[in-house]
């Protein structure tokens, strides 16, 4: 998104009539976040710093209503997210383990990316598949009962991606 | 807040307020303490902590007391068991989440938590207890945060937000949300300006000055309220000591702004360069020597330059005590024979003095408070909390934004403060008596300000008739400002209330400058403001009132009769020559006192120059006798800030050096030349001050049109900041450098 030449009323739309002006920059930098994260998959502190320039917004205000939301991310994020859900159901059948085994063979802790922006590692509560549990989601996709042979297939499609 | 008066009851005992008022301020000022951890005195409350909750009649649960406002009848209770138990749920909650660290914690003593702890009986939390191990943030000399003890009340986040430094914010949601910078940043890597204000407003030990640990314990501190004189906003500070150091120093008013020179630099008080013993040049070396060696010299070459009186000259920094001043000048006029008396104002405010002089008699000060300013007028003062200068100022008008009030820039360059202006009026260089000329011609011809609002002045009606006479037009051409933008201005002083104009040496250094002051004068007279003449050093109403200038005597006396007679002795008639020409040299003798702004390779100004100052500075390397004096913190005596008000100096430590204040030593030197001062104590000084030198009493102003005129040049220091720091007259930009370096090392 053009950051130098934001025109506040044509990105905020109709909404914007009901709006007083503070509530306009306020509302169009959630809008914002969410373009730049499409755009660039993370929000980039130089994107941040002149999105703030251009509505007069400090810069720890911008980050303190980015970091309000658990959608947005401030450090590059990898090709393929693997996350591992940490859900009472799958604690007690070893997501442990499957989180551990994967922090080793990447070399990653909970929440990094490997240098290659190949993958990110997080965890994410129940994501309501307990029947299936241990679970992780790759991407858009749930992965169930897994176990060694699972885990392996895992690390290949993050290989291969 | 309204003026209608209000009766309601607290606790039983019924009381009256200003309608509108905030219940816990109202509350406070009755004497009840409603206990609260998130509320900041004179802002609006937020409702955080619900530590505040109290009973108020007719409604059906308690509420919080910082987000409601006095009102006729209401009846509250704000101790009952029910409202205690509510509280100790709070504590308790707030105890789950942070150490129990009271033996060595160094904010024992002043710490909020800890007292309502106490208060409510709240040992331990019956939650148990959970530790985020958050990094500390100790990456810079000035301040250390804590995040394992933020009780997240918000109250550092306010502050830097109200004053526009906006470096610290809530990040995240949640269980683990934490008060910190942009990305977690350390401040060193922030815009932070390590003024303190939010460790000044934290209730707990999450901010704290560096290096206080170990330093002792709150009540093992002595403290001593006095005034920071390292630049013209002469803020109050209070000063902690312990064993003969100086502790600490923060604000002594709750929620108000001082800097980092103010709360920081004591340690210059033991710099290398600070000026320890007398010192006499031999062959050419500075040497120590005694007193009394020291003074034998200077009154020897004094008797013999006296015979010349012309050719002798003293001028001291305008930071001195009024103490000091007047002695100097006494020295001066009485003992010497010479007008030839001036301090450093001069070099950056020829307009004030003149002015106020034909307006009032005296420099007349402000009856109100920024705090009360629903409108602030700036003109030619480039105050900047990030530059460095003025910085309480700029703090303040920038709360006072924050809170509501409109600004009103006029000033020629996009100063930082017209960031935050509700009108920035960018005027033609010099043009400032037109623009203002403007303003009082549209507030007078569309009869935008009534009569009554007008202060009691004489001659108002000739300065309201030219207004109405005068073309808006063509003034407005002259500035080269459009219609429009003088109106919109026009309009939004019509609207105020309590209006104040600031100006400072933009104006007051120019050539045209005492019209301006003049024509500012007139403008608030018309609209009933206040004007805030604001010099770089922290006394310049003071010397002028004392006399130290080659154009006032003291107390503002428009003859030296009455001196003459008390002092025993004829007045000097030839004029005296001002600080400018002082330090051009050509002098037999200069007494130079405090940080004197010459620069590097600045050449000896006179046959025989002294030099009484804190540090070793440009000024002192030229001299032959170099004595030291108390500094900042150490001094004793009074002064006359920028609202007029006298305000004393208490010595808060034992100088870090053998020294002696520049009253002392002028009374020393004028016994040497045979005159009898009867001056041994401070107290003698100031009982002679008081006899003779305080300003006259309340003094009806005189207004009196002024012709706009073009104003040209400005004074050496009207650029830069005169903001001492370890004692050296450095510019502004200089100190932030220093401040960095500070920072980084
Ligand atoms: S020291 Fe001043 S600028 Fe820095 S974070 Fe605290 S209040 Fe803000
Ligand atoms: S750091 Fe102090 S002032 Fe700031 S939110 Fe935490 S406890 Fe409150
Ligand atoms: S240097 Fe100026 S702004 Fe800073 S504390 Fe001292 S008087 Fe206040
Ligand atoms: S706990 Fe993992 S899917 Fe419900
Ligand atoms: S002081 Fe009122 S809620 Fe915190």
């Amino acid at each position: 998104m053009d950051l130098k030449n934001i025109d506040i009323n044509k990105e905020i739309g109709a909404v914007g009539d009901v709006l007083n002006q503070e509530q306009k920059t306020k509302g169009l930098l959630i809008h914002a976040f969410q373009k730049l994260q499409s755009e660039m998959n993370y929000l980039p502190e130089e994107a941040l710093k002149a999105l703030g320039e251009k509505l007069n917004i400090p810069m720890s205000f911008v980050y303190s209503t980015a970091s309000f939301y658990k959608q947005f991310y401030f450090n590059p994020r990898g090709k393929t997210i693997v996350k591992v859900c940490t859900g009472t159901a799958c604690h007690v059948r070893g997501a442990g383990e499957v989180l551990s085994e994967l922090k080793e063979e990447f070399g990653v802790e909970e929440g990094e990316t490997t240098e290659d922006l190949s993958m990110t590692l997080e965890t994410v509560g129940c994501v309501g598949c307990c029947g299936l549990a241990p679970v992780a989601t790759i991407n858009e996709d749930v992965i169930g009962e897994i176990d060694d042979e699972r885990i392996n297939e895992i690390i290949q499609s993050v290989k291969e991606a | 807040m309204s003026d209608k008066l209000v009766t309601m009851e607290i606790d039983g005992l019924t009381v009256q307020f200003p309608e509108g008022m905030n219940l816990v301020d109202a509350a406070r000022s009755v004497g009840i303490n409603i206990p609260n951890l998130c509320h900041l005195e004179h802002m609006r409350g937020v409702g955080a902590c619900r530590m505040c909750v109290v009973e108020v009649e007719g409604m059906r649960a308690p509420n919080t007391a910082c987000t409601m406002k006095t009102k006729e009848g209401m009846k509250i209770k704000t101790d009952s068991e029910q409202i205690k138990d509510l509280r100790r749920m709070v504590i308790d909650l707030i105890l789950s989440m942070h150490p129990l660290d009271c033996m060595t914690c160094p904010k024992a003593g002043v710490c909020w938590l800890q007292d309502l702890a106490y208060q409510l009986d709240v040992k331990d939390s019956a939650y148990g207890r959970k530790s985020f191990d958050f990094e500390i943030d100790d990456s810079n000399g000035f301040i250390e945060r804590d995040p394992n003890y933020c009780i997240l009340c918000g109250k550092c986040v306010r502050v830097c937000t109200a004053q526009n430094t906006n470096i610290l914010e809530f990040m995240g949601r949640g269980v683990g949300s934490k008060v910190t910078t942009e990305r977690d940043k350390p401040l060193n890597e922030t815009d932070c300006t390590f003024c303190g204000s939010c460790l000044d407003a934290c209730p707990v030990n999450a901010i704290l000055e560096s290096g206080r640990r170990l330093k002792g314990r709150e009540w093992e501190l002595f403290k001593t309220d006095t005034v920071c004189t390292l630049c013209g906003a002469a803020c109050p500070i209070d000063v902690s000591e312990k064993d003969g150091k100086v502790v600490k120093i923060t604000s002594p008013k709750p929620n108000a702004f001082i800097c980092a020179a103010g709360r920081f630099s004591y340690d210059s008080l033991a710099a290398k360069n600070r000026v320890t013993t007398p010192m006499i040049r031999s062959n050419g070396e500075l040497k120590e020597t005694s007193w009394v060696e020291a003074i034998k010299v200077i009154s020897d070459k004094l008797a013999s330059a006296r015979s010349n009186p012309a050719k002798v000259g003293i001028l001291a920094s305008a930071a001195v005590t009024n103490e000091d001043a007047y002695m100097l000048q006494k020295l001066g006029r009485a003992v010497i024979g010479t007008n030839n008396v001036d301090s450093t104002a001069s070099l950056y405010d020829t307009s004030t003095v003149p002015a106020y002089q034909k307006a009032f008699g005296k420099i007349a000060g402000a009856e109100r408070c920024i705090t009360e300013a629903d409108l602030i007028i700036v003109l030619g003062m480039n105050a900047s909390q990030w530059s460095r200068t003025l910085p309480a100022i700029d703090a303040k008008i920038r709360k006072q934004v924050s809170g509501g009030a409109k600004l009103i820039v006029l000033d020629p360059a996009e100063i930082k403060l017209a960031e935050v202006a509700t009108k920035h009026l960018k005027l033609a260089e010099g043009t400032d008596t037109s623009a203002l000329a403007a303003l009082m011609a549209v507030l007078v011809k569309e009869k935008l300000v009534n009569k009554n609002r007008a202060n009691k002045a004489k001659g108002l009606a000739d300065v309201r008739n030219a207004a109405s006479s005068s073309d808006v037009a063509a003034l407005c051409a002259e500035a080269g400002l459009s219609e429009e933008d003088v109106k919109e201005a026009a309009e939004l002083i019509a609207k105020s209330k309590v209006p104040m104009l600031f100006y400072s040496t933009g104006v007051s250094a120019k050539d045209n400058g005492v019209d301006t002051v003049l024509q500012a004068l007139n403008l608030s007279a018309l609209i009933g403001g206040q004007v805030l003449p604001v010099g770089l050093e922290a006394n310049m109403a003071g010397v002028a009132a004392m006399g130290l200038s080659p154009l006032t005597l003291p107390g503002f006396a428009a003859d030296g009769k009455k001196l003459a007679k008390a002092w025993k002795t004829d007045l000097p008639e030839a004029a005296g020559i001002g600080a400018r020409e002082m330090l051009n040299g050509g002098l037999d003798f200069l007494y130079g006192v405090g940080d004197l702004p010459v620069s590097e390779g600045y050449e000896k100004p006179a046959e025989f120059v002294v030099a009484h100052v804190t540090h070793m500075n440009e000024f002192a390397k030229t001299a032959d006798v170099v004595l030291p004096s108390p500094a900042f913190v150490e001094q004793e005596g009074s002064i006359i800030n920028y609202y007029g008000r006298m305000k004393m100096l208490w010595s808060a430590v034992e100088p870090a050096a053998d020294v002696m204040a520049p009253w002392q030593m002028a009374a020393e030197l004028a016994e040497s030349l045979g005159y009898k001062t009867k001056v041994d104590i401070l107290d003698d000084v100031t009982e002679e001050v008081e006899k003779l030198a305080l300003p006259p009493e309340k003094t009806t102003q005189t207004t009196s049109v002024i012709t706009p005129s073009k104003g040209t040049g400005s004074g050496l220091a009207a650029s830069g900041s005169m903001m001492t720091l370890s004692g050296s007259v450095i510019d502004a930009s200089k100190v932030s450098e220093l401040m960095r370096q500070a920072v980084t090392a």
